[in-house]
């Protein structure tokens, strides 16, 4: 075939995983959930994460059982129709992601930086610059994420640094939340969000090892998510949770805040850059993973020609949502279920097949080097 | 009749009337009424042609037969017993000289081009065919010198060389002097001929470097290229002989790329004299030249040169694969045959490092690198390079490492500046004026009250001007270039300001921007920086902040996705490979122990940890308490 | 296929340039709004004030030296039902199209912060142009009045001047500078009142108006801004706190009694204090305070009764003693401080005193009784704004001299 998905290391594993997880913090998916676990949303967060990491143990012993992609994978697991089933799961996913972020990106774009554009305007160019990333493919793509995150993180930190004089540390009190158990409810249905967190698992043969895919998602997950319960603590910090659960662009308004002296004030534009690079990676690599996908289950030859093709897609699928509460609370409802579902469920299923294979002595344990 | 009516009336006819003069019509160079393509070495001789070309040989041939009947003649009249060896001895070479001429042979000669065929042992079959590759006799540059070898039988000989290309010195002293004069004592009469060439080789032409040829080919090159070529009558191979010697210019100071320390030597365009320059610097016996001729009609010496225990052989075979590869008419640029092997020449960013100094194509070679030099062109190429090396400058390793890091960190926010300041401005000025402090968005504001354009046009008029002050300077000859170059820019900014027409603060961005590129230290990437501002200078007046940060992304995902002979582009971030110190920050001369992990190189250990082992010995003078 | 491209490329330059430059705005189609003044009207209409800077005055090639406040700005006053209707309406008079990004200050008129600015601000940050970082302000009098009286001596632009002294505010801790975000945090969380920077307009006729009489061992008056016996200089003046119940004005806060909320709220850098010498009380001792740490609060419930517990360690330097008396020594020193405490003491206890009469928990004390509760539930039904007037406060200050200035003791005045 001739698209190839070239060798990645182990960091550009990371970049991928991260950037998978990262594009929602710009997003109202902070105030989202302060609104649902209040005080205790920054770590119900880490909570979110954790079903992430024992999936992703559960898909290392999987991927030992049989190396390969998904697709690969759930044909020798599933048989053809559980490998036509998984595949476009994923596919849905992947789209249904690609879209979601695309909207949100877009109208962020329309409040705060561009409001005077047209609509699908702003929708086309976030497509079209996508669909150019997706076309130059994956290696290209991870790798220029590696080479553009420390620079992101840095300047979330930088602001969160900034707000330093807001900070009230009582807002984080009580420390509960509304409660243990239900905080630990609302953060295992929410763990959905991070389902990007597999996403090495779709290309698994293009690393170097079982080790690498493992330990790449693993910070990769664990990044993220630190980042992400860093980033909400300093929110409900600065505003308070009742202000808090108000905010459409968590983001942007703390960023609008800072006001160090008379020079140093109004800095939100110059961050626009940062959460648009981030915005339009993440759309690209969802957009390269769902026409990847598709590419498998059709054993089409070539992956490129695909790509102008499924961006338009993506761009009408994102287009469709009336107005943008609708779409905040879409993307809410698809990501705390339709996404934790698939998650726990392909996970689960898959690894139950492998299990079961491994016991019949089918598919025999193929020793490796990081056992 | 001629009255004196019609004279008068034809004197009056020429003052009056307007009769155009005769002159024949302008010269138009018209189309070829067949447009055949003619393929390389393709095209045949029409029939009749080769038929003049069989009865032209065959008059030489009988010529060459009438000659040896009229000396053969003159010999027997002259009644000597002692010419018989010598009169057998010309029999056989006539008979010999007659093989040639046998129908199939001449079939095929008359047939075939001219520059395919071999050399013959006919002195005037060679004198004829030289004519004709030469389009002699109105080519002047070639001479061709007849000689007779006092041998015994005495042999006649043609040298054949190019006016200019020789040096006249060594021409005469190791090759006319030794055969004109000497040849005699060394050779023994009654040698059989074929050893000729080689007795002649080995015992009378006392210049270093000497090949046989057989085929026309090699003759041409041979002369093209400054050798002198002898022919020898009864012979079928020429002697080449080296006697390159044209004048070229020496060793000079480096233009481009001038530091304050460090060697001040730059390449010349001789292609012996930059080998010399590179392993005057690297005496080492590993370092290997390769020579390999380029172009069908200009037949250009290419040499790459590495050191063969450290660089990657794979790498090695590919470049010499592409080299071979390349099949065109003229190269006269190692520019042009850098775009005919690299493996992205669309894109502007250079994938070549282009160097004029011996002393830095010397680090890089020892980094396992690999360099080709073109003959006539004072440059060297690097290959293969990763993004950052474009930032490093020649004496980077002279200053300390604090120093030298400050000044790299300096260039990479030189090629920011100039990328992303006029854009920036755009963007903030279009889009966002909350992000500038009230005083200066206002001062801005004031400043551009009284200006009539838009800040686009503004912006693109003074980007224009610049470009054009730049470009001119190049051409304005040597002493009015500097001060025109000032004098333009003081004055048009000066003047374009106090007539409003732009804002000062556009002419400070305008002349950061433009100072800024030239501070990136390698002209092809300054130059793709250049260019790509203009398509940030768009997208930034046209989306704002969201188009610089999409022309951004694009730009890294680019670089990103870009090979440079095998190695990635942006090497080692992206792929993150073990970086040795060297890459923006750069580490003591003491610490860097490892080639770069992208080359792959044989040997992957520069120094060892420690390297200064003066440190763990003992002083010699001093105290020996520690 | 390169012509596929060509066309493609064209076809994309062309969209972007037909779209209609997307919403640029040159900077002279831009008019800069620097500072918004809202006041009431009858009929529930606001009286907006507009204060538009003019570049022209202050670019470089133009204005230069003799630039001066009054032609830097130009001030419009329109009527209108709301402040979007108001914005529309300016646009019918200045040619360029406002931009509010840049404004400096929100004055708020005294009748319409006593009528209620729920209104008003709730919905405020809704809006882009909108940001929390604005300073607000409530002034005595009109906002129209104000922002027209506001001319600065030395400053060229108006707005500059404001920033400058709410960013100096905390030089003295006489005023509490306000952003809008913590205006609507206040607001909006569970306990706490809201509060904005006070100012008004000083009649220049240097008359002295005192809120209240010093409390010995205090020597200064108290007084709001507008009152000060001042000649000379700008007629704006910005003094004082505005404390708010709910969204409607409740009350005003004396600068002395704005430096206890700030020593309180952890907010105060320094501040001169004039005492009355403890051994000769015709004379004064100036000293100059710091807050040594933050203040300990502890709260807790006695009796269903809320209970407050203060404790502040102020540090001080002695800037001048007119008696000489040798306060560098430790006796001597200890009665220092033991003045200073109380006078401190004193301010304080009527300045809780009088929020506690008002209803409105200024300091915030509320926040610290948060550990307290298990779930957030409990927190959100929490009245504490109920509970704030009949709280038990006990408090405890402690003053300690550090530094005595450039002089080591003090020698008597001969002849």
């Amino acid at each position: 075939m001739s698209y190839q998905t070239g060798r990645m290391g182990i960091a550009e594993g990371i970049a991928l995983v991260f950037i998978m997880l990262f594009p929602r913090i710009f997003l109202t998916a902070p105030a989202n959930a302060v609104a649902a676990s209040t005080t205790a949303a920054w770590w119900v967060v880490i909570v979110s994460g954790l079903p992430i990491f024992l999936a992703i143990f559960a898909w290392a012993y999987i991927l030992r059982q049989t190396p390969g992609d998904l697709f690969s994978v759930s044909e020798k697991l599933l048989g053809r129709a559980g490998a036509w089933l998984v595949t476009i799961t994923g596919i849905s996913v992947a789209f249904i992601d690609a879209a979601l972020i695309l909207r949100q990106f877009a109208e962020n774009t329309l409040l705060t930086a561009l409001p005077q554009l047209e609509f699908s305007f702003v929708v086309g160019w976030y497509a079209f610059i996508a669909a150019l990333g997706a076309i130059l493919g994956l290696e290209a793509l991870a790798r220029g994420t590696y080479l553009l995150l420390p620079m992101s993180i840095m300047g979330l930190i930088l602001v969160l640094l900034l707000l330093a004089p807001y900070y009230d540390i009582y807002n984080l009190t009580p420390w509960r939340g509304y409660g243990y158990v239900p905080s630990l409810q609302s953060g295992i249905h929410r763990s959905g969000i991070n389902i990007g967190g597999l996403i090495l698992v779709i290309f698994s043969p293009a690393m170097q090892n079982i080790k690498t895919f493992k330990w790449a998602s693993i910070f990769g997950v664990m990044l993220g998510t630190f980042i992400k319960a860093v980033s909400i603590l300093v929110f409900i910090m600065v505003f308070g949770v009742a202000t808090a659960s108000e905010k459409t662009l968590p983001f942007f308004e703390m960023a609008r805040l800072v006001y160090i002296n008379r020079y140093f004030q109004r800095i939100e534009a110059l961050f626009i850059i940062l959460w648009v690079i981030v915005g339009v990676l993440g759309i690209a690599l969802s957009l390269y993973v769902g026409t990847y996908l598709l590419t498998r289950l059709l054993k089409l030859p070539a992956l490129q020609p695909l790509i102008p093709l499924s961006a338009y897609i993506v761009a009408q699928l994102a287009m469709l949502p009336p107005d943008i509460a609708t779409v905040i609370r879409l993307d809410n409802f698809i990501v705390s279920n339709f996404f934790t579902l698939v998650l726990f469920i392909i996970t689960l299923l898959l690894l139950a097949a492998a299990i079961v294979k491994a016991k019949k002595g089918r598919l025999p344990h193929v020793p490796s080097f990081d056992d | 009749m001629e009255t004196i009516f019609s004279k008068s009336f034809n004197n009056l006819k020429k003052m009056l009337v307007y009769t155009p003069s005769s002159t024949p019509p302008p010269f138009v160079l018209d189309d070829k009424s067949d447009k055949t393509h003619d393929q390389f070495g393709l095209h045949s001789k029409p029939a009749l042609e080769k038929t003049s070309e069989q009865l032209q040989m065959l008059l030489r041939q009988a010529k060459q037969v009438k000659e040896v009947l009229e000396t053969v003649s003159m010999k027997l009249k002259s009644d000597q017993v002692t010419n018989i060896p010598q009169i057998k001895a010309l029999l056989k070479k006539l008979s010999e000289s007659s093989a040639e001429v046998s129908p199939v042979r001449l079939a095929y000669d008359a047939a075939s081009l001219t520059e395919d065929r071999k050399v013959s042992a006919v002195l005037s079959e060679n004198f004829a065919i030289l004519e004709k590759l030469y389009k002699l006799p109105h080519n002047k540059d070639i001479v061709i010198r007849n000689l007779m070898l006092p041998l015994s039988p005495p042999v006649k000989a043609h040298i054949v060389f190019l006016d200019g290309m020789v040096d006249s010195k060594i021409l005469n002293l190791a090759i006319l002097q030794p055969l004109m004069f000497f040849s005699a004592d060394h050779m023994q009469a009654n040698s059989s001929k074929n050893n000729l060439t080689d007795q002649l080789i080995e015992a009378c032409l006392p210049a270093n470097q000497v090949n046989k040829a057989v085929d026309y080919k090699s003759v041409q090159h041979g002369i093209n290229s400054g050798d002198t070529a002898l022919f020898i009558d009864g012979i079928p191979e020429a002697v080449l002989i080296n006697t390159k010697g044209m004048v070229r210019r020496g060793v000079d100071k480096p233009m481009t790329e001038q530091t304050v320390r460090g060697s001040q030597a730059a390449f010349s365009e001789g292609l012996r004299i930059n080998t010399a320059l590179i392993r005057a610097t690297l005496k080492s016996s590993d370092l290997v030249t390769e020579i390999l001729s380029i172009g069908k009609r200009t037949n250009t010496s290419c040499a790459i040169m590495y050191i063969d225990s450290l660089a990657n052989p794979i790498l090695v075979a590919e470049i010499r694969r592409r080299l071979k590869g390349v099949t065109t008419d003229f190269m006269g640029d190692i520019g042009s045959l850098q775009q005919f092997i690299e493996d992205h020449p669309g894109n502007l960013f250079p994938q070549a490092l282009s160097t004029e100094r011996p002393d830095r194509v010397c680090v890089h070679l020892a980094e396992g690198r690999i360099a080709f030099i073109l003959d006539g062109i004072p440059f060297a190429h690097i290959v293969p390079v990763s993004f950052f090396t474009f930032f490093h400058s020649a004496e980077d390793f002279s200053f300390k490492a604090i120093a030298s890091t400050g000044l790299r960190i300096l260039r990479i926010v030189a090629a920011f500046i100039t990328l992303l300041l006029p854009s920036l401005y755009l963007a903030i000025n279009y889009f966002h004026q909350e992000a500038l402090p009230t005083e200066i968005t206002l001062a801005v504001a004031g400043a551009r009250e009284r200006v009539p354009f838009p800040a686009f046009i503004e912006i693109i008029l003074m980007e224009f001007s610049f470009e054009l002050i730049r470009e001119g300077g190049l051409r304005i000859p040597g002493i009015l270039g500097s001060t025109i170059g000032i004098v333009g820019a003081l004055i048009l900014g000066q003047a374009a300001v106090t007539a409003n027409i732009v804002s000062p603060i556009v002419v400070i961005i305008i002349a950061l921007a433009g100072l800024a590129s030239f501070a990136i230290p390698d002209f092809q990437m300054a130059l793709a920086f250049r260019t790509i501002r203009f398509l940030f200078l768009l997208l930034a007046a046209g989306l704002g902040l969201v188009g610089v940060a999409f022309g951004l992304l694009l730009l890294v995902l680019l670089l990103c996705s870009m090979k440079s002979f095998g190695v990635p582009y942006m090497i080692p971030i992206a792929p993150r490979v073990e970086g040795n110190l060297d890459v923006v920050v750069r580490g003591p001369v003491f610490h860097q122990e490892e080639r770069p992990d992208g080359l792959n190189t044989q040997d992957d250990m520069r120094q060892p940890a420690i390297s200064r082992e003066w440190k763990m010995e003992n002083p010699s003078g001093g105290s020996k308490k520690p | 296929m390169s012509l596929r491209l060509t066309i493609s490329c064209l076809g994309l330059i062309l969209c972007l340039l037909l779209s209609g430059c997307s919403g640029a705005r040159e900077t002279d189609e831009v008019a800069y709004v620097i500072a918004v003044g809202v006041d009431a009207l009858p009929n529930k209409h606001l009286n907006i004030t507009y204060m538009i800077a003019i570049p022209r005055v202050l670019g470089t090639s133009g204005g230069g030296g003799d630039a001066d406040s009054s032609k830097s700005v130009t001030t419009i006053t329109i009527k209108a039902p709301s402040l979007a209707e108001g914005r529309a309406l300016l646009s019918s008079s200045i040619a360029r199209s406002p931009d509010l990004s840049h404004v400096k200050v929100w004055v708020v008129g005294e009748d319409l912060a006593r009528r209620g600015l729920g209104d008003l601000v709730a919905p405020f940050l809704r809006f882009r142009e909108f940001r929390g970082s604005m300073y607000m302000m409530v002034v005595r009098g009109t906002a129209q009045e104000f922002i027209k009286e506001n001319r600065p001596s030395i400053e060229v632009l108006p707005s500059r001047w404001v920033e400058g002294i709410l960013l100096s505010g905390n030089e003295t801790g006489y005023l509490l500078p306000t952003h809008i975000h913590e205006f609507y945090n206040r607001l909006k969380s569970t306990s706490g009142a809201p509060y904005a920077v006070l100012a008004g307009i000083n009649p220049l006729s240097g008359q002295d108006k005192p809120s209240a009489k010093p409390t010995s061992p205090e020597r200064a008056s108290e007084y709001l801004p507008g009152n000060i016996p001042r000649q000379g200089g700008n007629p704006a003046s910005v003094l004082g706190t505005a404390v708010f119940k709910r969204d409607k004005l409740a009350g005003m806060l004396t600068n002395e009694e704005t430096r206890m909320v700030a020593i309180l709220m952890d907010k105060f850098p320094k501040g001169f204090l004039t005492i009355v010498d403890p051994k000769m009380s015709e004379r004064n001792v100036h000293v100059l305070l710091r807050l040594g740490k933050s203040p300990k609060i502890n709260v807790g419930f006695e009796n269903k009764r809320p209970v407050i517990d203060i404790d502040v360690l102020l540090e001080g330097e002695i800037t001048s003693i007119p008696s000489g008396i040798n306060y560098e020594a430790l006796d001597s020193r200890k009665g220092l401080e033991t003045q200073v405490s109380k006078a401190i003491k004193l301010q304080m206890a009527a300045m809780l005193t009088h929020t506690q009469e008002l209803g409105t928990d200024v300091v915030n004390f509320g926040r610290y009784f948060r550990p307290e509760f298990n779930t957030y539930d409990e927190v959100a039904s929490f009245n504490w704004n109920d509970l704030y007037p009949e709280a038990e406060i006990r408090i405890q200050v402690n003053t300690k001299i550090r530094r005595t200035g450039l002089m080591i003791k003090s020698m008597p005045i001969r002849g």
